[in-house]
């Protein structure tokens, strides 16, 4: 059985400076996949890649055994795949009910309002604000606006572009929490963290990405106990 | 009286482009082409209805029509770049289409006298209205009807889901492709409605000044359109119809004691209203209170 993100020798490039430099990795049915990376590694540009707002220059993704490569964003989103942009992006000046139901326009069916009930229900916070305009919340609510927003989608791949980017760690644990509650409700998720204490908690598998390229690929188990790994993403103490 | 009604022309006028941009202004494209698909819409309609011997209501449709071609066909290209490259772009775009009316010579002979643009000299006896028997107040009716449709229509469309589309898109192009909005696509239906309105406003203000040339649709029309959706604010149409009133009645006619000093304090009122109000007339307190007024629900806008 073949794996529900499949990227294949994924080349990206603004103009003629490559920033995926051939990219091969999988995401597996139902998993938390976790990418870690120092700045300028081009997680964010695989993220973007992926979701078709930049066309990559080479190589294939394929979602659920369908090619997708080079597709723009809006057929990315009918086909399945939601972004959590990096730092968030909601739509300030919108209310956080009508940043939901941004997150539908692709949808045509009647199921809308019961998904942002139950939306509600799982983030109740956002249903204090809902008429609240999406700029006047909080660094957290703003994530978790955006990560909703995006399951409006009724994505079968969620992707997020450094979840916890800005937030205090109280707020970054409850992020962490929402993370594992929707992969528990079954959501395959593939992560962009620099957080690697987090994400070693939640993730079943790890790519570590550096200059363009994948270095490193295992189970957390694997990246605890690499020395080089721990010294630069974990601290020297033991994880 | 029939100097207001001339004034109200102007203005119903004047809001029609302005609510041209005002849609386009929603996804955040600054447009300053507002003013060449005004142009089209103005000689297209004078010279179906003086040449053709057209009926005003089908020139004015078509002279929408062709406004909305135009505009589609140019959003295509244009929308691709953002920002002052945009503002450029549909600069240059105004000025092909004000030096294409230059140079455009198409006259017919009727009844013994020469009628249809002539270049530089311009398109004179657009006479349908006075041939007629229309008198100024009825053309300013007509005019206001137009722009009460235009404006009920945007109104209504702010409130679908095509609104929240627009402004989705001006609010964070990032953020609107990945909810999964096709950018080209929202901004391209934004211009193509836009030259839409800009055609017909064009084709009214052609028939109500009965003489049109080139130079009345320079940079300075496009720059007012530009100016009422942003002076008016952005929240609601409404805004566009006030900021309209305000430079086109107040601003130029209710100063006009002033003599050239107006000109001078045309500018500096300017300034001074966008400083005093930089969401514009209408901002987002204002329309909750005038709402609250009328004894809607105030709260979720």
């Amino acid at each position: 059985m073949s794996a529900l993100l499949e990227i294949r020798q994924l080349v990206t490039a603004y103009g003629k400076i490559e920033a995926l430099k051939g990219v091969t990795l999988d995401v597996e049915q139902g998993s938390i996949t976790c990418l870690l990376g120092p700045n300028g590694a081009g997680k964010t540009t695989l993220m973007m890649t992926v979701a078709g707002i930049l066309r990559p220059k080479s190589g294939s993704i394929r979602l659920a055994g369908e090619e997708i490569t080079g597709r723009p964003p809006h057929a990315i989103v009918a086909g399945g795949i939601a972004l959590v942009p990096e730092n968030r992006l909601v739509f300030p000046n919108m209310s956080v009910l009508e940043n939901l139901q941004a997150g539908a326009y692709q949808r045509r069916d009647r199921e809308i309002e019961a998904d942002i009930g139950k939306l509600f229900e799982r983030f109740p916070r956002l249903k204090e604000r809902s008429g609240q305009n999406a700029g006047t919340l909080s660094g957290g609510e703003q994530q978790m606006l955006a990560v909703a927003r995006a399951l409006m989608s009724r994505p079968k791949l969620l992707l997020m572009d450094e979840p916890s980017l800005g937030l205090a760690p109280l707020v970054v644990e409850e992020i962490f929490r929402i993370i594992v509650q929707l992969h528990q409700d079954g959501v395959s998720i593939f992560l962009v963290e620099q957080n690697a204490h987090m994400a070693l908690k939640v993730a079943q598998h790890f790519y570590l990405m550096e200059q363009g390229k994948v270095t490193f690929s295992g189970t957390p188990g694997a990246l605890a106990e690499d020395e080089v790994i721990r010294r630069a993403y974990l601290g020297s103490a033991k994880a | 009286m029939d100097f207001y009604f001339g004034l109200a022309q102007i203005i119903g006028v004047h809001t029609l482009i302005g609510l041209s941009a005002y849609i386009v202004l929603l996804t955040g494209q600054v447009s300053l082409a507002q003013a060449g698909f005004f142009a089209v819409g103005a000689y297209v309609a004078g010279m179906l209805t003086v040449l053709a011997g057209w009926s005003i209501l089908p020139a004015l449709a078509a002279s929408s029509l062709l406004g909305a071609l135009v505009a589609g066909a140019v959003g295509f290209p244009a929308l691709r770049v953002k920002g002052l490259m945009l503002v450029i772009a549909t600069l240059a775009f105004g000025e092909v289409v004000r030096l294409f009316f230059f140079n455009f010579d198409y006259q017919v002979a009727k009844g013994g006298v020469k009628l249809g643009p002539l270049g530089g000299e311009g398109f004179r006896q657009i006479r349908y209205f006075p041939e007629n028997g229309w008198t100024t107040m009825q053309v300013m009716l007509f005019i206001w009807l137009f722009v009460a449709l235009v404006m009920a229509i945007l109104w209504w469309f702010d409130r679908s889901r095509y609104g929240a589309v627009l402004r989705a898109v001006g609010e964070d192009e990032l953020a609107a492709q990945s909810v999964g909005l096709n950018l080209t696509a929202v901004k391209v239906s934004a211009m193509t409605i836009g030259g839409a309105i800009a055609g017909l406003g064009g084709g009214i203000y052609a028939h109500y000044t009965t003489h049109i040339e080139h130079a009345s649709f320079g940079i300075l029309l496009a720059t007012f359109a530009l100016a009422y959706p942003i002076l008016g604010g952005l929240g609601s149409v409404f805004g566009t119809v006030v900021a309209a009133i305000f430079v086109q009645g107040f601003l130029i006619e209710g100063l006009r004691f002033l003599g050239d000093w107006r000109n001078l304090l045309f500018g500096a009122l300017i300034l001074l209203a966008m400083n005093l109000r930089p969401k514009g007339f209408l901002d987002a307190p204002t329309l909750q209170w005038i709402r609250r007024l009328f004894g809607g629900k105030s709260g979720a806008a």
